[in-house]
């Protein structure tokens, strides 16, 4: 039986619910802030504020400490392998990056991914074609479902990375991961998961996906924007090298050369983003709730609520899996005759509201999956989302299709 | 891209947004720099002059299509143009420019 959960309680951390009018259904873009982050944020900058790692007096260790916090609160809610490691960054666009930029590639090399990714987990190697490295792309059934094989179809003995998401940001589908990590490993080849959607959506343990590098933005979990991680396996660590150069990250520099420090200092070249760090410590323990077996079977009740109302709907196609809990709690659909665009401005403007309209960052996956090249209209659920406001949505949509006519 | 344009007696700047760009056609969001107050009756008319197809207007919203070109415009002043071809910011705001019948205009990269 399902753990009751209070979306009204959860509702309660998070204080732009009150302060601001509309119905907010786009947490899969960025979740909305819960009052313990913006309490922290304000107070690192308002009685905190010091550099980390490297000044002498106490205030400096404060909050080094605090930003070291919130490593280890992520490595245990993440249930980060022992040899692993966090590295804090700007948010899973630049980690993915930073993998790309990592590896000692060869031309020849290849590159596996999927035609389920966000762009970030696309350009980043498509990029690498300049040094004769191949991205092969692995197609998904229509409903986004990936089978193993098709991912190992295209993987040979050049094949160095395999990249793939965690949860379809368009169609909220999980491949099977784990299962792809496993046999990557088996291969000797790396395995990158773009943990972006997952995140916040999705219960992540990183000793069962089994990844060698895990990207995630902490936005997209009820933190502050700004700051992500790359979580490292010691696979990975071994094979690549800090893509981001400067201060910080070394243990010696001389007139030949320097020596980088161990991860994860080695790979934050620069000044971290503190207060980030430090706020997205104050999210953690909403995070969790968030994640937590009940909030998620609570979303994906409002989820089943929002696909069974629109596929009831004539000239309304919903995209993504049959079973609502394979969304996580992102439906995108596309009204007949009318512009993704359209209906998005209508049901802020008219309804107020907001939802993603487009090609939300996935234009492969519209084209040549979904078959709808010029985007859909997303809504995305949280724990904080009440059955009314889902309810609104499906008032507002029978209203468009009607006033279509 | 930006159009600098008479609207009434106010000089006004509406700046546009490529949402979408596929085989040659653009969708665009254009949006003044404040808030206007667009009569969409009015609106509604001009577009049937200009050869739209007006599908629903009212106080909230305006709706017209002329062939492929999609318009969703709104009182604030902000208009949706999904359709746009050639697929070009600066095809988009002249096409605002003749919808909103504005006068004195000047683009700015």
């Amino acid at each position: 039986m399902t753990e009751r959960f209070s979306w009204q309680s959860f509702r309660e951390f998070f204080p732009i619910l009150q302060a601001r009018k509309g119905i907010y259904l786009d947490s899969a873009a960025t979740t909305l802030t819960p009052q313990p982050v913006i309490e922290a944020q304000n107070r690192y900058y308002a009685a905190e504020r010091a550099t980390v790692g490297r000044s002498s007096y106490r205030a400096a260790t404060a909050v080094s400490g605090l930003m070291e916090q919130t490593r280890v609160g992520l490595a245990q809610g993440l249930n980060l392998p022992t040899d692993g490691v966090i590295v804090f960054c700007a948010g899973a666009t630049l980690a993915l990056n930073m993998v790309a930029l990592a590896a000692p590639w060869q031309p020849g090399d290849n590159v596996v991914a999927t035609l389920l990714e966000h762009h970030s987990n696309l350009l980043p190697w498509m990029a690498l074609r300049s040094r004769g490295v191949e991205l092969r792309l692995a197609r998904p059934a229509p409903d986004g479902a990936l089978a193993v094989g098709e991912v190992f179809r295209w993987v040979d003995s050049h094949t160095r990375a395999i990249a793939i998401t965690g949860a379809s940001n368009v169609l909220g589908v999980s491949p099977p991961v784990a299962d792809i990590c496993a046999e990557a490993r088996r291969r000797d080849i790396l395995c990158v998961v773009d943990g972006a959607q997952a995140l916040g959506h999705t219960a992540v343990n990183l000793s069962e996906m089994g990844c060698d590098a895990f990207t995630a933005s902490a936005h997209k979990a009820f933190g502050p924007t700004g700051i992500g991680l790359l979580a490292l396996s010691r696979r990975a660590l071994e094979r690549l090298s800090p893509p981001l150069l400067g201060g910080g990250m070394v243990d010696t520099v001389d007139g030949d050369g320097f020596r980088p420090k161990p991860a994860p200092e080695g790979w934050e070249a620069g000044t971290p983003h503190v207060a980030g760090a430090i706020a997205w410590g104050a999210a953690l323990p909403i995070w969790q709730l968030g994640v937590s077996r009940a909030a998620l079977g609570y979303v994906d009740e409002l989820t089943a609520m929002l696909l069974d109302g629109l596929r009831q709907i004539e000239g309304v196609t919903v995209t993504g899996p049959a079973e609502a809990s394979a969304h996580h709690g992102i439906v995108s659909f596309a009204l007949a005759g009318m512009g993704a665009h359209r209906v998005g401005a209508m049901l802020d403007e008219v309804f107020g509201i907001m939802v993603r309209a487009g090609q939300h960052c996935a234009m492969p996956l519209h084209r040549e999956v979904i078959g709808l090249p010029r985007g859909s209209v997303r809504a995305s659920l949280a724990p904080y989302n009440s059955p009314e406001e889902v309810r609104s949505l499906l008032e507002a949509v029978r209203w468009m299709v009607k006033a279509s006519k | 891209m930006r159009l600098n344009a008479k609207f009434g007696d106010e000089i006004v700047c509406f700046m546009t947004y490529s949402l979408c760009s596929e085989d040659g056609i653009g969708d665009y969001e254009c949006f003044p720099h404040k808030e206007l107050t667009l009569n969409l009756a009015a609106l509604g008319e001009r577009l049937t002059g200009l050869g739209f197809d007006i599908e629903g207007v009212n106080e909230q919203i305006c709706l017209a299509r002329k062939g492929n070109l999609q318009l969703t415009a709104f009182p604030s002043g902000r208009v949706i143009l999904e359709g746009v071809s050639p697929d070009a910011p600066d095809v988009a705001l002249k096409l605002l420019a003749d919808v909103l019948r504005l006068e004195e205009t000047r683009l700015e990269e």
